[in-house]
This record gives C-alpha cells, structure tokens and sequence, in this order.
C-alpha cells in the first residue's frame, strides 16, 4: 500500500516537473531567422547611392528611391535595374528629395520628403500626376489606385491619418491620438491590413496600437519600458531627441514588425513582431543597421545594408523554440 | 690629421661639381630646355599668379549625405559660380564621419560621393579625406574657403549660405 503510495507520488511529481516543458514545446516562442534571397547594389557596380523607400509589386519587381540621386528605379525580380526616372529638380517627374514609396495595381507612389505632394508614376516609371497634400508626407500607404492614407507633417493634424483620393481631396479622416502632446511626438509610422485596421509604431514614444477602421483604439503595447524620450529646444521648439521606432509593416497573415530606433539593443536593427492581438511573439536582428522595412506579399522582408547602397531581401524562415 | 685633409679634399670637389651642375641646368633652362615649365613653377611658388587670383576649396561633411537638403545651398551656390570655379578653379575634400574609420566606410563614402558628383553635374575635382586630416575643420558642416590674393583674403563661410556671404563671395569671383 505505501509504495503503491509511494509510486503514485513520483509520477505526479514527475508529471509536474514534465509539464511546463511539454507546455513551452507546444506554446514555445516562435524564431525567426534570416535567409538572403537576393542582394541589389554593391560597392562597385553604383546601382544604389542612398535608397531611402522600397515597394515590390505582385509582379515581384521592386521599386527604389534614391536619395542621393534623385530617383525611382525599377527592378526586375532577379535584381537587375530596369529603369531609372527623375533627376534634381521642380519639374515634372523630378525630385528635390524623393522619400517614401508605395504601389497599387496601376501606380507606383512617391513622396517628397519636404514638398506637401504625392508624385504618381506608371509602371514604366512615366509620371502620370501629382497628388497636392496640405503638408509633407510624415508616412503613407497606397490603399489603391485612387487612394492613398497619409500621415502629414503639420502641427494642425499631427495625430490624424488622413485618406486622400487622387486630387488630394480628404474623403475620411482618423484621428489616433486625441490632443497633440508636442511637436512630433504623436509622429508614427503606420500599415493597414485588408480589413482596414490600423497600426501604429510611434516614433518618439514606446507605443504601438491597433485601431479598427471607425477609429476604436483596440490595443496600446509598450515594448521597451522607455518612459519618456528626451527633449531638447532647438530655436522657439522642444523636439524629441532619440527615435524609439523607426518603421512599421505587416506580413500576410497579418502578424506586426515593428523595426527598434535608438532605444533598442541592437539600434536600428532590431525587429519586434507582434500578433495582430498585439502579442509579443519574438524578435530578431537584422545584419545591418536599417531606417525602414518592408514586407512584401509574399512575406519577404527588406532592409538596408552599406548605409543605403545596397538592399536586401530577405526569406523569413519561422521555427519553434524547443 | 691625414683622414680629415682627404675628407675635406673629396667635399670640396663635390661641392664644385654641383656648383657647376646647378649652373649648366640654369643655363639650359633659359635657353628654353625645361625654361618655360620652369618659371611657371616659380611663378606658383611666389603666388604670382597673372589671371587667376582666387580659388575655392570645399569641405563637404558626410554627415550631410543623410540629408540631402542639408547641401542644397552649396548646390545652389556651386550652380551660381562663374564657370571657371565650377571646374578648375575649385577643389572639393569630402570630409567622413569621425566615427567611422574602417575601410568599408570609406569605400561607402567614395561610393556615395560618386553619386553625388554625377547626378549634381560637378565637374571640380573631390577628394575624400581617407585620414581625416581635415576632420576639425567640417566640425561645424560643410563650408568654403575662399582665397582671395588679390585682397589678400582668406576666409570660411558656412552653408547654407546667408545672403550677406553670398553677396560678399561674389564679389571677389571674378570671371
């Protein structure tokens, strides 16, 4: 009888101990490792100076703008430059400082880091018309050919993501954070997914959330226990001085990556992922520092490396930690 | 005693020799075998130069890279200059971040100069500063240095430029 007893206390304290790894085996972190698919500029070959946006297509051709020489370039999927537009100037189709980068079916575009406009392209990279803003662009995202959700820089609507059609015109509005509490600290980078919800990565703040498309705030997420970011007075302004997140984009099956500013430990090169429930699943570090992410359809990731010489492209290889 | 006499002997013969030799190349200098190249030379060495008596010379601050509007003013200024200064009149050093002193960094730097240089047009000849020789001076960001020999002025002007620099640089550029 006692060591019937005895018998059934070290398989309960076997099970016990047993239990928290068969849990963690089966609820186990996930990981994410980085496979290099394909690798556009070098050091010698002078394709790249100083890309700033990145876009593939559902044709898996990427378009690139460069900073340093005023263009849009097209690649095919294989990395080999199709075409290159612009030029320094005011003119149609030219750029004083081309930034941001998106595409629809039809359009591939682009924003000028200080003029208040959107510039459209075809896929051949003919400028087709310019899309007039109230201010420069903060961040966007094309939601098609005729719409496109901005996020601008004015101390007017610093905390709203307006959607514009192609004349510029504001057809909705979303306002995520109520009174602005300073100059650019209600400044984000943003995504949609396909349902319209939004997501916010906050530059100068340690917050992401998530809204739904009437504008509900559905989760608020601190990442890094950063509790306020430090401010210095340039002229008659108070600006924030480190970046606490750098970019934000979403894969197919709507999980987050969230790219870490100067907070995080590996700066700039450090990608948090999240659920769409705002869970915090993993994260993983780019080889090279980054100012910006993509992901594509196809849930390939691209980044920086060579300080914007060369772009990389990236298979996402997810496993389980045992 | 001896030793000393003979050193002094061969010494002797070997300051003739050159005495000679620097006279018979003079003398075949001013009959026109190098004579031209020559007081050009020394023209140089005494600023005595006949037409062209003020030259430019750029320190680009890498750091102004990331923010390419940050040049728009010495791209507006360069735009400007009389054409001679726009080529062989000026001199540009791009001066790198003190930060970053391995090779990679300088082959990104001469990669993004490289751009820079052909999508702006500029024609002067830039030089990167691999030994960051010229580092204390782009301290405070890109500048000019005007030399001016005929006023006897030399003088830096930060950029972006102010309308009181650009009015008093143009004055002294002369086509």
């Amino acid at each position: 009888m006692s060591s019937d007893r005895e018998r059934f206390l070290t398989v309960l304290i076997l099970l016990a101990l047993l239990v928290p790894f068969l849990v963690a085996e089966r609820k186990g972190p996930t990981k994410i490792s980085l496979d290099e698919v394909l690798s556009i500029g070098n050091l010698e070959d002078g394709a790249l100076f100083q890309w700033v946006g990145v876009v593939a297509d559902s044709h898996k051709s990427i378009y690139v703008t460069d900073a340093m020489d005023y263009a849009l370039k097209k690649f095919d999927p294989e990395g080999n430059m199709l075409k290159t537009t612009g030029g320094r100037g005011q003119g149609p189709g030219e750029f004083s400082a081309p930034r941001l980068l998106d595409c629809s079916e039809e359009y591939v575009f682009v924003s000028e880091q200080y003029q208040p406009v959107i510039k459209v392209f075809d896929k051949d990279l003919v400028h087709r018309y310019n899309i007039p803003l109230r201010a420069p662009v903060g961040d966007m995202k094309v939601l098609g050919d005729d719409l496109v959700a901005v996020m601008v820089l004015t101390p007017q609507r610093s905390s709203t993501i307006l959607f514009c059609d192609q004349k510029g015109r504001i057809v909705h509005e979303l306002n995520y954070a109520g009174n602005s509490s300073g100059i650019l600290m209600d400044m984000v980078s943003f995504d949609l997914d396909s349902q319209g919800n939004l997501y916010l990565a906050y530059n100068f703040a340690d917050r992401i959330e998530k809204f739904d498309k009437s504008g509900n705030r559905i989760w608020s997420k601190k990442l890094l226990g950063v509790k306020q970011v430090e401010r210095k007075r340039i002229s008659s302004f108070v600006v924030p001085t480190e970046i606490v997140f750098k970019d934000v984009a979403l894969d197919g099956s709507g999980n987050i990556y969230v790219l870490g500013g100067g907070f995080s430990k590996n700066p700039s090169r450090d990608v948090y992922v999240l659920s769409s429930d705002g869970e915090h699943l993993t994260t993983f570090t780019l080889p090279d520092t980054s100012h910006c992410i993509h992901v594509d359809k196809d849930n390939f990731l691209y980044s920086r490396a060579n300080e914007g010489i060369t772009l990389k492209k990236y298979r996402m290889v997810l496993s389980r930690v045992r | 005693m001896k030793f000393r006499f003979t050193d002094c002997i061969v010494l002797l013969i070997f300051g003739c020799m050159t005495f000679f030799h620097l006279r018979g190349f003079n003398r075949s200098s001013q009959k026109g075998f190098p004579g031209e190249e020559m007081a050009s030379v020394l023209s140089h060495v005494d600023f005595e130069w006949p037409k062209r008596r003020q030259h430019l010379l750029f320190f680009i601050d890498f750091r102004d890279f990331s923010c390419m509007t940050c040049l728009d003013s010495f791209l507006d200024f360069y735009r400007r200059l009389p054409p001679r200064f726009q080529t062989e009149d000026s001199m540009g050093i791009l001066v790198l971040d003190p930060e970053k002193r391995d090779k990679t960094s300088s082959e990104i730097a001469r990669v993004k100069l490289r751009g820079f240089v052909l999508s702006n047009h500029i024609i002067f000849p830039v030089q990167v500063d691999r030994f960051h020789v010229f580092r204390g001076i782009a301290q405070e960001g890109t500048s000019v240095v005007l030399f001016d020999y005929d006023r006897e002025i030399i003088k830096r002007f930060l950029f972006p430029l102010r309308q009181q620099d650009l009015d008093e640089l143009f004055r002294c550029l002369t086509d």
